[in-house]
């Protein structure tokens, strides 16, 4: 009965891809703590994690209901896709030719509905893959992947979220790993032509050759002192100011993060938008090494269409949350003011317009270049929508069913998986998945060894998806 | 729990009889001054009763286990077997067996008594330790909370109903089958008979087996007496010294239950180290030291855990002592520890290390260009003991000190509305700048009452609203002791159990606070989720009943700030301790556990002997370390104690915390006004943490929890890139050019130094930083770039 784990635990943990240093310090990989023979199941290098947060409505886009009671029933057609016997609403008609990539789970719940019933706590939820509350919180799963798996890129972080913004302070966590391993946030919109990741390109004022000469200024004055050279910690931020160094100098740092090596013809196949350019930017990371980034779009007011500044007016908050004038053509602001207050209605161009083209762009071009052979695409949200409309011509929130999209690294294409009633409510299907079952999907695909438990600080083992199992239909 | 307390003053105690600096010599030949045997009389009662014996030569006065070497004889009657000196019980009588052992014989008396009558297996008192040994029932195996495979155990058998029913009802009744015990699955997949995820656990040889075996055999009888296991008993005990010819021993375990009753535990006990590099222990008990160390051999059973700590020596070539004489006890018994394990201190630090170093903790400010000069002109020989005496009656002492305090009490706005996190934090600020001793400002927190404006302290229980917290919170800030496992099981690593956890939460079940008041209301109880047992207060005396007008939380602090609490002075003086010296005796520094030993014991208790002595004087203490040689030591290590970091022989190197880094940059730039005239713009003075990106990024502290852990100390990439390419920097770095601007090179050069550095610049540091000014391209970036690269120094960035 050794508990290794107090070991571990005592030492310093340096964070942040810095490959084999890392891994060798942190003992967090699967390396260090005894790797389990390579599943068959292990098929992703990489994921990528589409969060449209908010609550995205399920009947109007991936599980169509065309037998709903006319009342309550989306205006929004249902059409045929590229795969036999698979349908979605019109709203997603370019994806719907890209359907022979997708599963598409439509038997997806919140067993315990007051868990992840807020958008803070749901989107906690996704971020983490577990249930928030229980006595120790899991950090994001993006963090829990760097951790164990280290980096593919040493010179880019190992987990990025485009963009990432204050409003995920709350939802998005590292936890109990070390700080390194928190997720960088790329911030601002990458639809922005004069855009840059804060402290990732070089200050205003200093160009690369200051740079260098300041750093070589650096490197005559920082001579150490005595018994520097034996400081553990010392050592390590030497280490990760080269890191740090060479990122902010080494080409490929910055040509991962810089959209203007695109093509105009692809930048346009994604959508001159703010969700088109973050999709395509989360797919420059995806090829150039990140292993775990996740897009958490959230439209802002004053973002970017067809490439130029755009004010969408009463569109404070943006998000899927649609409790007023689900099918407004514009804002959803109504008479005397609704919980629903702010966004844009779900068929117009900033909500499922931009949604439809940068998902299908983002599909397609991953199949085109060959990353959907090892990189896993979830299409998630944190819960789904009333099957009635409301007297205020909005859905309200619903975790009995809703629909996650899966594609790539084995996902079967043109599969759908599980089954809801005749209005979208509620699961018939015999199966039926949770956040859980998709966070041990995710870890399985990857092929981390959830057998094997984080440690918290204190040395209680912590198992990754413990109340989860790995969707089967996405193994076939 | 309080007699595990005492257990381990006790073991404190005998510390000090390590202080011997020689090593063991001899070889196993050689014949021992004399020998010992443990116990001195065997008495076995049952038919499977058993009792270990441990056999001890000394050598040189030092103790060699010769336990399995040692030949007994003189057996005609042969009532026991043997094995590894495990007596068990064969036929009834009496003999005195003869034991030889390094040229030296000493007779044992044994009786056997009982071995006619039946002997079941106890479900309570073996089967489940038994579990718990062969790690059946730990967090990451059937312990866990869904445990694994479908099949649950209470974490080391805290919850024996539940086990009971899980064992014998649950699985379809295979886990035991009475028909063919053989062909239980609680031994079949142990044993690798059928597939097991966790691997072998079981062999046929094992104690283990033979009990699991039995028990089935004999109808798994899951009986729960009331009795209870009331305390175990470990030989040898205290502190134990091993070496490179003395490097076993054998520990023997005995529990003492509710009725009188006693058993030889040694072969269904756990065993763990907490430094397997120092030394392991096997199933049986045996101690094998490996390389030069410590460590705590924990000893489990049920719920009881105590821990035995072995010092492992190893003589180095040519290591000579050559420190020369302490200049107070720290130094003394610090000292001792190093010559016993044989590392060299290094020597003691230049007047420029120490000024910066003790400005740095005491005050969490450099000391300015000019504060550096005077003290290195200074020539007086006390010099060192003054500028710490000035810098404790510093008002930037009492905030920054104030700051640590108040990060594990989660003083912010957040929780303390409508002004009172300031109010809070000024009452910690002006505690410190009175020098409240210690006791009195414990007993002010855990007693306050009353409306939280009048009387700030009371918002001690404003920022932790429920009981849980509050009770987890004291323990951590006060006890040094992480009881947050014991909510919903027994500590996994120490003897809290559920029963002290709610009987701490009793102490604040009748405290209620809103926003504006704490009050006490006459009703309130805490109840074990488990048993449903009413927990009588915490620190109450056996007997005394509490009236209902009675503030719990007074006897609570009574027992909390007593002397003889094993905790709490110990507790201050090693956070203390581990503010100057960046680490603590014992570390974590809120982990306090028999399991988890201070790693200089006898210093531990001096200073708590010392601060108790003084009145709980937290200057008086600090004044103390920064007076010893120790504090004073250079961060510089020599090959001896190069690898050495636990035991203080040389200062250590640690990064400047968020707080201190901000305003070390805007002193350095001269970006922020004196302190005495925006205190409010320095981070390590401020109430509450500022949080902006900059010092979050260096680790700063949301303040959500007690433990010192929240605050982040490794260095991380982003920390780099901040460093490197951040604004805040970068911008402060820039605005430096409006003070240095017009000095001349030289002046600027050595100003720069001695302000980040508090040293001159060398020759060679002098030449290159002029050579860059004279550059004369823009006079304005170039101050920029050179007053950026030193803050980008590790010099700079760390502590040293």
């Amino acid at each position: 009965m050794r508990h290794d784990h107090r070991e571990i635990n005592r030492r310093n943990f340096l964070g942040i891809g810095l490959g084999g240093v890392l891994t060798a310090v942190t003992g967090l990989n699967p390396a260090a703590a005894g790797v389990a023979p390579v599943s068959a199941n292990a098929r992703a290098k990489r994921v990528l994690v589409l969060f449209e947060q908010g609550g995205v409505s399920q009947i109007d886009t991936w599980d169509p209901k065309p037998e709903a009671p006319v009342e309550h029933r989306s205006p929004f057609k249902q059409i045929g896709t590229a795969a036999d016997g698979m349908y979605f609403t019109e709203l997603l008609s370019r994806t719907a030719k890209v359907a022979n990539h997708l599963t598409v789970v439509r038997c997806m719940t919140q067993p315990t509905p007051g868990i992840g019933n807020s958008h803070p706590l749901g989107s906690q939820y996704i971020y983490s893959g577990e249930a928030p509350g229980g006595p120790v919180e899991l950090p994001d799963m993006s963090s829990i992947i760097a951790a164990r798996m280290g980096t593919l890129a040493p010179y880019l972080p190992s987990n990025i979220l485009v963009p990432g913004t204050d409003e995920q302070a709350g939802a998005s966590r590292i936890g109990f790993l070390p700080p390194g391993f928190a997720v960088f946030k790329t911030g601002g919109s990458p639809a922005d032509p004069g855009w840059r990741v804060p402290n990732l390109g070089l200050a205003a004022g200093i160009d690369e050759r200051r740079f260098k000469d300041r750093h070589d200024l650096l490197n005559s004055l920082d001579v150490g002192y005595l018994g520097a050279a034996h400081a553990r910690d010392a050592d390590a931020m030497h280490a990760l100011m080269e890191q740090a160094a060479d990122m902010l100098t080494n080409p490929q740092t910055r040509r991962a993060f810089d959209l203007s090596t695109e093509t105009a013809a692809t930048k346009e196949r994604y959508g001159l938008g703010h969700r088109g350019q973050c999709y395509l930017l989360a797919r420059k990371l995806i090829e150039s090494g990140v292993r775990a980034v996740t897009v958490d779009v959230r439209e802002p007011m004053n973002s970017y269409r067809d490439g130029r500044p755009i004010s969408y007016s009463g569109g404070s908050n943006m998000n899927w949350d649609h409790h007023d004038a689900i099918y407004s053509t514009s804002h959803t602001n109504i008479p005397n003011g609704g919980p629903g207050a702010g966004r844009f209605g779900i068929g117009t161009w900033p909500m499922m317009g931009s949604t439809d083209q940068a998902f299908s762009a983002l599909i397609e071009d991953m199949h085109q270049r060959g990353l959907l052979a090892d990189t896993l695409v979830c299409f998630v949200t944190e819960f789904g929508r009333t099957p009635r409309v409301n007297d205020r011509q909005g859905r309200d929130h619903w975790t009995s069913a809703f629909s996650f999209a899966f594609a790539g690294a084995g996902v079967p294409g043109g599969q759908v998986v599980g089954a809801t009633d005749r209005d979208g409510g509620y699961i018939t299907s015999s199966n039926a998945y949770t956040i859980e079952d998709y966070a041990a999907t995710v870890y399985e695909k990857l092929g981390i060894d959830r057998s094997i438990p984080l440690q918290t600080p204190i040395g209680k083992p912590s198992y990754l998806a413990s109340k989860g199992k790995p969707i089967p239909e996405l193994f076939a | 729990m309080k007699l595990n307390a005492f257990a381990f003053v006790l073991s404190m105690g005998l510390a000090s009889s390590l202080a011997a600096p020689v090593l063991a010599s001899g070889t196993t030949a050689a014949i021992a001054d004399k020998i010992e045997v443990y116990p001195q009389t065997v008495a076995l009662r049952s038919k499977r009763d058993c009792r270990q014996v441990v056999v001890t030569g000394y050598f040189h006065g030092l103790p060699r286990d010769l336990t399995r070497t040692a030949v007994f004889s003189n057996r005609p009657r042969d009532l026991v077997t043997i094995d590894n000196g495990m007596m068990r019980a064969a036929a009834n009588g009496t003999e005195h067996i003869r034991i030889t052992a390094s040229g030296r014989t000493i007779d044992l008396p044994v009786s056997v008594s009982g071995v006619q009558d039946p002997d079941p297996v106890s479900f309570k008192f073996e089967t489940l330790p038994v579990l718990t040994r062969q790690g059946c029932s730990t967090g990451s195996c059937h312990g866990a909370p869904h445990g694994k495979g479908g099949f649950v155990l209470s974490l080391f058998g805290y919850n024996p109903q539940m086990d009971r029913v899980s064992l014998t009802r649950d699985g379809l009744t295979r886990r035991v089958d009475l028909m063919q015990p053989a062909d239980s699955l609680i031994i079949k997949k142990p044993m690798l008979e059928l597939p097991h995820v966790g691997g072998k656990r079981l062999h046929r040889q094992d104690e283990g087996y033979r009990v699991l075996f039995n028990w089935i055999s004999e109808g798994a009888y899951a009986e729960l007496p009331a009795t209870e296991c009331s305390s175990i008993e470990v030989y040898p005990k205290g502190e134990q010294r091993l070496g490179p010819d003395a490097a076993t021993r054998q520990i023997s375990v005995l529990a003492h239950y509710s009725n009188g009753q006693i058993r030889d535990v040694t072969r269904i006990c756990a065993f763990d180290t907490s430094s397997a590099s120092a030394a392991t222990v096997d199933s049986l008990g045996y101690v094998t030291g490996h390389s030069r160390g410590q460590t705590a051999i924990s000893v489990r059973y049920l719920d009881k855990l105590l821990s035995v700590h072995f010092t492992m020596t190893e003589p180095t070539p040519g290591f000579k002592w050559n420190e020369p004489r302490p200049t107070n006890d720290i130094d003394r018994l610090v000292n001792e520890k190093l010559q016993q394990l044989q590392y060299l201190p290094s020597p003691v630090c230049s007047d420029s290390e120490f000024v910066r170093r003790v400005y740095l903790d005491l005050t969490g400010l450099l000391p300015s260009a000019d504060q550096t000069r005077d003290f290195l002109a200074d020539n007086s020989p006390d010099k060192r003991v003054r500028v710490v005496d000035k810098l404790l009656n510093s008002e930037e002492y009492a905030r920054f000190w104030a700051l640590k305090r108040a990060d594990l009490m989660r003083v912010t706005p957040n929780r303390l509305k409508e002004g009172r996190a300031e109010l809070y934090s000024d009452w910690i600020v002006d505690s410190i700048r009175q020098n409240m001793p210690y006791d009195r400002f414990a007993r002010s927190l855990v007693t306050a009452s009353g409306d939280t404006k009048k009387s700030p302290a009371a918002c001690y229980f404003v920022a932790i609203p429920t009981q849980e917290e509050r009770t987890e919170m004291t323990a951590e800030i006060f006890m040094g002791s992480r009881v947050e496992c014991a909510r919903c099981h027994n500590h996994p690593f120490e003897n809290w159990t559920m029963r002290d956890y709610y009987s701490i939460g009793a102490v604040f079940a009748r405290t209620q606070a809103d926003d504006k008041m704490v009050r006490l209301a006459s009703t309130g109880e805490a109840t074990n989720p488990t048993t449903g047992e009413v927990m009588a207060p915490f620190g109450v005396q056996k007997g005394v009943k509490l009236g209902d007008g009675d503030d719990r939380r007074v006897t609570f602090a009574d027992w909390l700030v007593q002397p003889s609490n094993p905790y709490f002075a110990r507790v201050a003086v090693n956070r203390i301790w581990a503010s100057l010296m960046g680490r603590g005796i014992v570390e974590p520094i809120d982990d306090f556990r028999s399991s988890n030993p201070p790693s200089n014991g006898p210093l531990l208790d001096h200073l708590a002997t010392e601060f108790i002595h003084s009145g709980y004087d937290c200057k008086a203490l600090i004044q103390y370390i920064c007076s010893s040689k120790t504090y004073q030591r250079s961060a510089g290590t020599n090959a001896s104690n190069r690898m050495e970091d636990q035991l203080f022989s040389h200062a250590r190197v640690r990064m400047l915390t968020a707080e201190q880094l901000k305003d070390a940059v805007g002193q350095v730039t001269h970006t922020l006004p004196s302190p005495t005239v925006a205190r409010h713009r320095y981070a390590t003075e401020a109430s509450f943490p500022e949080n902006s990106t900059f010092t979050q990024t260096f680790g700063q502290p949301e303040r959500t929890s007690s433990c010192a852990c929240e605050r982040q100390t490794a260095p991380t990439l982003l920390q780099a890139l901040e460093l490197l390419n951040g604004g805040t920097l970068y911008t402060m770095a820039g605005q430096s050019t409006g003070y240095y601007f017009n000095l001349p090179d030289d002046k600027l050069v050595e100003d720069l130094y001695l302000a980040a550095l508090s040293r001159k610049p060398t020759e060679k540091e002098a030449s290159i930083a002029r050579g860059f000014l004279k550059r004369s391209v823009n006079r304005n970036s170039e101050i920029t770039d050179l007053v950026w690269s030193l803050l980008n120094t590790r010099e700079f960035i760390f502590q040293h």
